[in-house]
């Protein structure tokens, strides 16, 4: 741990440095949406359920104690702001229809630069594909999404997604397995 | 019909390396002669090469602003608990708040007080009281041992004791 940078500048933060705080959230503020974005499938919702996580890291400051890897505590937290928000907004997160406009604070219409230009062909097949993953992703149920989520894309351990999700490691080993066999079959045409 | 291999969940965790070297061990053998596991094992790696592959989104141009703007917000707030510490007023109420407090303490402390209320009287007139409350009582004390043996009694067993009592 005491190797790990990112557990350094937390506990710079922790000692009154807000630019480490600052530097944290440039290095994980596109993690943190993209994790948020797979969970729910809506980008607006998502930079939502992404804030919240970085205010939470910052409130967490004063007790942090550097016990695993950063990385392990951060998406601690965003499992925690995820799972706890489906539990208030049971139905809410279905895929989203990308026609429905979001504003800005300002009153304009929020921008996604990813969507600003138009593609070429094979970025609009590969932008279909992940549309297609992403849905099936979304037909997990939360708790197979969520620790597939976590091996899959960031590479946890099945340990450390254990205290993430605060279940035990057999636990790991079945969500992630059904989850496999669900996608497969979900994506048969793919594989 | 086809037959499911038994040790076709492990490869999920097999393959995540997160089984023991013994039980890796065993997989690794068991591989080699099932080919239901291997064609398993391959699907679930391209499943993950697919997933791995998506893309990812972009934060909005309003991401940052909307955050900055929310921690402020969060920093500005202040604990509930806050408005009721005295020390984070300022002395001027601070102190108003210690002398009503004195006030109105005084006040509920002098008015709960018994010693207003004790009455000082001699043994003789304290006699008297008891006297007057007093409850009347039977004269006749055997009645009530009997009321006594009676309610204690198991009537199976004691007749005697219940032929004693003249009145029954």
């Amino acid at each position: 741990m005491n190797t790990d940078p990112e557990v350094k500048l937390m506990l710079r933060f922790k000692n009154g440095d807000e630019r480490a705080f600052q530097s944290l959230f440039t290095i994980y503020r596109r993690q943190i949406i993209n994790f948020c974005f797979r969970f729910c499938g809506d980008r607006a919702a998502a930079e939502d359920l992404a804030q919240d996580v970085f205010i939470r890291v910052y409130r967490a400051a004063g007790r942090y104690e550097a016990k695993a890897r950063f990385s392990t505590w951060i998406y601690r937290i965003a499992v925690n702001v995820c799972l706890n928000e489906t539990r208030r907004q049971k139905n809410k997160y279905m895929i989203a229809s990308m026609d429905q406009p979001r504003h800005a604070s300002d009153g304009r219409p929020v921008e996604y630069m990813d969507e600003r230009s138009p593609l070429p062909d094979d970025a609009v097949a590969a932008k279909q594909r992940d549309e297609l993953l992403r849905d099936a992703l979304l037909r997990l149920p939360e708790r197979q999404r969520v620790a597939m989520m976590l091996r899959t894309f960031h590479e946890f351990s099945y340990e450390e997604i254990a205290g993430q999700m605060r279940i035990s490691v057999a636990n790991v080993k079945t969500l992630i397995f059904r989850a496999r066999e669900r996608l497969k079959e979900m994506l048969a045409h793919l594989i | 019909m086809k037959s499911i291999c038994g040790r076709r969940e492990l490869i999920s965790a097999f393959m995540d390396g997160a089984l023991s070297g013994k039980e890796t061990a065993a997989m690794d053998a068991h591989l080699e002669t099932c080919p239901e596991c291997r064609k398993e094992m391959a699907a679930f790696r391209n499943l993950n090469g697919l997933l791995r592959g998506m893309s990812d989104v972009a934060p909005s141009d309003d991401f940052n602003r909307g955050f900055w703007r929310k921690l402020d917000a969060e920093k500005a707030r202040k604990p509930l608990w806050h408005i009721f510490n005295p020390m984070t007023w300022g002395w001027q109420p601070a102190a108003a708040f210690g002398v009503i407090f004195l006030i109105v303490g005084g006040i509920a402390f002098f008015r709960a007080t018994p010693l207003s209320r004790i009455n000082f009287v001699s043994d003789a007139a304290f006699q008297e009281i008891v006297d007057a409350a007093a409850i009347p009582i039977s004269e006749d004390l055997d009645f009530f041992q009997d009321m006594d043996l009676i309610s204690q009694l198991d009537f199976l067993e004691n007749w005697e004791a219940v032929n004693r009592i003249e009145e029954i």
